[in-house]
């Protein structure tokens, strides 16, 4: 027994299509369900806005997002659609590397699609990636 | 740790039951409960058997339980996603009340569902317009989605 406290699965994804739908938190970041009437709540889609200052700038990367039927407790599998040259996104398919990227790779069950999309535009600006040579705006996987 | 009150309530739910609802405490989170609600007769709702979710945050009962249906149903009050508006669940929310009472209104609310301040505005629509129509789709998604 996890103290009674940690929210099922139905629950912490209604809250946060809430929290997205109403653009509570990160304005850079963006995320609702594929289809509108999924009662699943598992497929979902992502947008962030390249931070400025870096090769994303201004950019729009689009994802897509799976919660499982073990979300939180497992991390949804995340993958880009937009194509993006990032080290922790593998290049000809848009996976994220899990053991590249931290949010994924130590998954948390109080994390969120919000912090996996803001992790992943941190990963952006980060010295490493910013000024990476980019694909051509608009290319898709 | 369970709660006193948290643990008073599941027990009445089991020893006490509501005739038409089943809930039962997940085996891993005493907060989380799978509810199930049959149908009430005289209504296109009659035969199916409607499986929720009930969800009592750590602030329980200073905050209302959360509850989703987890079965499609066409229903003014009730919206694609599951989502429920019932006064009792939002601002009409009181501490005495209990899960017992909000699975009550729940079943109430499939026996009488209130065409003034509906969820999903196009299912209200037809309930007004067209009745008929719309409790024959009610019971077509009742065979279709609720019928284990």
């Amino acid at each position: 027994m996890e103290g009674g406290s940690s929210m099922p699965r139905t629950f912490k994804l209604y809250d946060e299509l809430e929290k997205g739908e109403k653009g509570l938190g990160d304005q850079s970041v963006s995320y609702g369900l594929d289809d509108p009437n999924d009662q699943t709540f598992t497929n979902w889609n992502g947008t962030i806005v390249g931070p400025a200052n870096t090769n994303f700038d201004s950019r729009i990367f689009f994802l897509t997002i799976i919660c499982g039927e073990d979300y939180p407790n497992s991390p949804p599998i995340v993958k880009f659609t937009s194509k993006i040259n990032l080290d922790c996104v593998d290049s000809t398919n848009g996976n994220i590397i899990d053991s590249k990227f931290d949010i994924i790779g130590n998954w948390d069950s109080s994390y969120s699609m919000e912090a996996v999309l803001i992790g992943l535009k941190d990963k952006m600006a980060s010295s490493t990636n910013k000024s990476k040579p980019q694909p051509a705006d608009g290319e898709m996987f | 740790m369970i709660t006193p009150r948290i643990k008073k309530e599941t027990e009445r739910l089991s020893t006490d039951p509501i005739v038409g609802i089943y809930a039962t405490p997940d085996e891993t989170n005493f907060r989380h409960f799978h509810v199930q609600i049959s149908g009430p007769a005289d209504t296109p709702y009659n035969g199916g058997l409607f499986k929720a979710e009930l969800f009592l945050p750590d602030e329980y009962p200073m905050v209302p339980p959360k509850v989703l249906f987890r079965t499609k149903i066409f229903h003014p009050n009730i919206d694609k996603l599951g989502r429920i508006c019932l006064d009792i669940l939002k601002k009409n929310w009181s501490p005495a009340l209990q899960i017992r009472a909000v699975l009550v209104s729940i079943q109430s609310l499939l026996s009488d569902a209130n065409l003034d301040d509906p969820l999903d505005e196009e299912v209200a629509e037809l309930f007004k317009t067209d009745p008929e129509a719309a409790e024959e789709k009610a019971r077509q998604w009742t065979l279709d989605y609720a019928n284990e």
